[in-house]
């Protein structure tokens, strides 16, 4: 007789059960939790209260180096965003000034026509401070007709602003008021102030034009800011930004003062004393610290993509889910637009006794060990003097408002024509319309040469459209390998500069770095972005922005030794 | 093919629907004629929003908005496209006619005193709404009276904080340690009472227990071939033979 023998199994090699955590009778949940190790007594002590204390250095300065030279102007608490401060460029006496300035004039008319003034005045303005600057840039046609009609019914604001500074600012001696009573001139005059004061700021494009910190060897800006600590400034320097969003990670620490009594007082210097209560750390897709807990959706192990080979993952996802209940947090509110760090920390336990902690940072540089960085400054000269690593909260914006670009110039690599090329795809016309030169390209000479009706026609070389800039390699000096890329000019150009924008600057010779441009290309292009400073007020600056371009070219303009129309007979 | 008669149907009910409504059809009939990029704007009712009414119908606002309400019209015209068009169009009419265009309305929500917050930070964290009307503030304060308009843009922005929260993460070991997902219900004797040392024995033996209750045959080793020793004939789990 053969019998069966009924067993009860409780490893099985699916895993799902165990995983999905099936819940049973009493003794299994006391089960589980022996199994997962939760009943293991262990030497440690509950952390009940962290104190501490930080200290935040505001920025007072902010500076540019072009050429050697540095310009530093200082800074405020209330100051324009940082990213309006490094990138702002003219608006008012930028390409399209004509038409900024025939804007205000309509303006100033429709303010003091709200006001009811007399329509002599408006007369008598008109003429006065008629637009009288001959526009034409041939670009932009559309712009042109709205200009001569906004110049025709309005006035040059410019001419206004002369005047007003020619009365010492006081709109009541403007002599086109002279000859109303006192009253009108009254109310007139605070009209015309109010719209000086309101068409001033309607752009940040002051007259900071000495700091500009676009490089155009690079293409990109490049600036840096102090903060003022104890024992002097430390210098953050910010190389390499390409315009857009600013944050932390553009700027490395240049310098910073050697270590110096930290209870000097200096302005501004804000020290904060934390205490709190010990409240875990906690991060998105966290595991749960118990096993009999409902774990958050987000908690996804399956999900974490990473070969074998990706040490840096694998080593931060297991040190989370091991070590992520060990971890604490201590807030901290900081202002702003400042350079923080923090000088002591202990922790109380529930065993009453107090805890000194060091930073991470500094530990691993006094135990000799390759110390373990991830949202540090580089440069940081902290914790080589066992202090805590600097944090910085740089001043900007929170959200920005874009145009599409006024000006877009591309630059790219030839190497068949062993050049490169700043391609000028739109330019800001005199009305301040972006004006696609591609599109405008009348047909050249050479196109309709094409067009004769010959089987074929040998080409010395191929015409290169107008608005395609060579930027030639020239050798730094006469011997040394290495090459810079400078504008040059296709000879059979004519007089007239081939390039019309603001980036590649007409007005002086133009250099640049050879190793800036990559083999896809970049572009490079100014927009109006708007943005609200802390103080609430609307900053709306023109910046420029680099951005990869399109790929590596595949056809270049310029050809020699070609024959058009040929056609291959059998 | 029930189901490509159904939805036949319920397309037919759907434009049958449309059609029925004396609006869509009428608009219909303009879009065929004029073109459907035409653009036609039907009457409707605002929903009744006494914060709306009230707010545009204030001095503070009508005064804000006469002031500083057309240089933010033109900041923002030349980062938002389709405001810059309308910005413009304004702009040429005027000079144009040489006329002015007429004022603009404002109404914040919520609805309270206090600076326009598309110029000005607000006094307190409370997300507001602005709505500018170009045509003055007549539309703005209309409750239950058919309306036409076209909205031109519209968009968020965010001003920056002055204080930003940060935080500093401190490791410390803490036990792992923790509590038991059971409760333990302790009956004891009446006679004998409570003492420490049955507590600590009915703890302990809970222990044990638990850790009993998690025992697999694999765990058993050699004793594992006769444990558990449940045994059963061999035919029990052949159905409709039972004896």
């Amino acid at each position: 007789m053969t019998w069966q023998r009924l067993e009860g199994g409780r490893i099985d090699p699916d895993l799902t059960e165990g995983i999905s955590a099936v819940i049973a009778d009493p003794l299994w949940l006391l089960a589980r939790q022996w199994q997962v190790g939760e009943f293991r007594g262990e030497d440690a002590a509950t952390p009940v209260l962290i104190e501490g204390s930080a200290v935040s250095a505001p920025i007072t300065e902010y500076w540019v180096e072009q050429g050697g030279r540095r310009q530093s102007i200082p800074r405020g608490d209330d100051g324009w965003p940082l990213e309006t401060l490094v990138e702002h460029e003219p608006i008012a006496d930028g390409p399209a000034a004509a038409r900024v300035t025939l804007e205000g004039g309509i303006e100033l008319l429709r303010r003091l026509r709200g006001a009811g003034a007399p329509d002599a005045v408006l007369n008598d303005l008109r003429q006065a401070y008629a637009f009288s600057e001959e526009v034409d840039d041939e670009l932009d046609p559309i712009g042109h007709a709205r200009l001569s009609l906004l110049a025709r019914r309005g006035l040059d604001a410019r001419a206004v602003a002369a005047a007003l500074a020619g009365v010492g600012g006081d709109a009541a001696l403007l002599p086109e008021l002279a000859g109303f009573d006192e009253t009108t001139i009254t109310r007139l005059a605070d009209v015309i102030d109010e719209w000086y004061r309101q068409e001033t700021s309607l752009f940040c494009d002051s007259e900071r034009e000495t700091l500009s910190a676009w490089s155009s060897h690079r293409l990109e800006y490049r600036f840096g800011l102090s903060p003022a600590v104890p024992g002097g400034t430390i210098e953050l320097d910010a190389p390499e930004y390409p315009g857009g969003r600013l944050d932390w990670y553009h700027f490395d620490v240049r310098s910073a003062p050697n270590a110096a009594d930290a209870d000097e007082a200096v302005a501004g210097l804000g020290r904060k004393s934390l205490a709190s209560l010990a409240t875990p750390l906690e991060f998105a897709g966290m595991p749960a610290s118990r096993w009999w807990e409902f774990e958050d959706h987000d908690v996804d192990f399956g999900d974490l993509a990473g070969g074998p080979d990706d040490l840096a993952r694998s080593v931060i996802a297991t040190y989370a889910m091991v070590a992520g209940d060990d971890w604490f947090v201590v807030p901290c509110t900081l202002p702003s637009g400042s350079l923080a760090h923090v000088r002591t920390l202990r922790v109380l336990d529930d065993f009453g006794q107090w805890t000194e902690l060091d930073a991470t940072a500094a530990r691993d540089r006094a135990t000799g060990d390759q110390p373990c960085k991830f949202f540090e400054l580089t440069g940081d000269p902290g914790p080589a003097r066992a202090e805590a690593p600097l944090l910085f909260l740089p001043p900007v914006v929170a959200t920005v408002e874009q145009s599409r670009p006024l000006e877009s110039v591309e630059f790219r690599r030839d190497e068949i024509a062993n050049l490169a090329w700043a391609i000028e795809r739109r330019v800001e016309s005199q009305a301040g319309r972006p004006v696609d030169r591609e599109a405008g390209r009348s047909t050249s000479a050479a196109d309709s040469r094409d067009a004769v009706g010959d089987d074929w026609r040998y080409r010395l070389s191929t015409d290169v459209p107008d608005h395609w800039v060579p930027l030639v390699p020239v050798r730094i000096t006469g011997t040394s390998p290495q090459v810079v890329l400078r504008r040059g000019r296709i000879a059979s150009d004519g007089d007239e500069h081939p390039a019309k924008g603001r980036i590649l600057e007409p007005e002086h010779p133009f250099v640049m770095r050879e190793e800036e441009i990559p083999v896809g290309g970049i572009r490079v292009s100014r927009r109006y972005q708007a943005a609200r400073g802390a103080d609430g007020k609307v900053n709306v600056w023109v910046g420029r922005h680099k951005a990869p371009s399109g790929g590596p070219m595949r056809r270049t303009p310029l050809r020699f030794d070609s024959l058009v129309g040929w056609t291959r007979r059998p | 093919m029930a189901s490509i008669t159904s939805a036949l149907k319920l397309r037919l009910a759907s434009v049958a629907e449309k059609l029925a409504d004396p609006v869509e059809t009428a608009l219909a009939r303009l879009r065929l004629l004029c073109g459907p990029s035409f653009p036609i704007l039907p009457l409707f009712t605002p929903v009744a929003d006494p914060d709306r009414v009230t707010s545009a119908a204030s001095s503070q606002r009508r005064q804000q908005v006469a002031n500083a309400g057309h240089s933010w019209l033109r900041q923002y015209g030349r980062v938002r496209a389709d405001l810059g068009a309308t910005v413009e169009l304004l702009l040429l009419a005027e000079s144009a006619t040489g006329g002015p265009t007429g004022a603009h309305g404002l109404a914040q929500l919520p609805h309270t005193p206090g600076p326009w917050a598309a110029v000005d930070r607000p006094p307190d964290d409370v997300d507001r709404l602005s709505i500018v009307s170009l045509t003055g503030p007549g539309a703005l304060g209309v409750d239950d009276e058919p309306l036409a308009g076209l909205v031109i843009d519209s968009w968020t922005e965010g001003i920056p904080r002055r204080h930003q929260q940060t935080g500093i993460a401190v490791h410390f070991d803490a036990p792992t340690a923790r509590p038991p997902q059971t409760v333990l219900l302790s009956v004891v004797d009446d006679e004998r009472g409570f003492s420490a040392d049955d507590l600590a024995d009915q703890l302990l033996h809970t222990v044990e227990m638990a850790k009993l209750r998690a025992v697999d045959p694999g765990a058993l080793g050699l004793v594992g071939h006769y444990l558990p020793t449940v045994f059963l004939p061999e035919d029990v789990f052949v159905s409709g033979e039972a004896t």
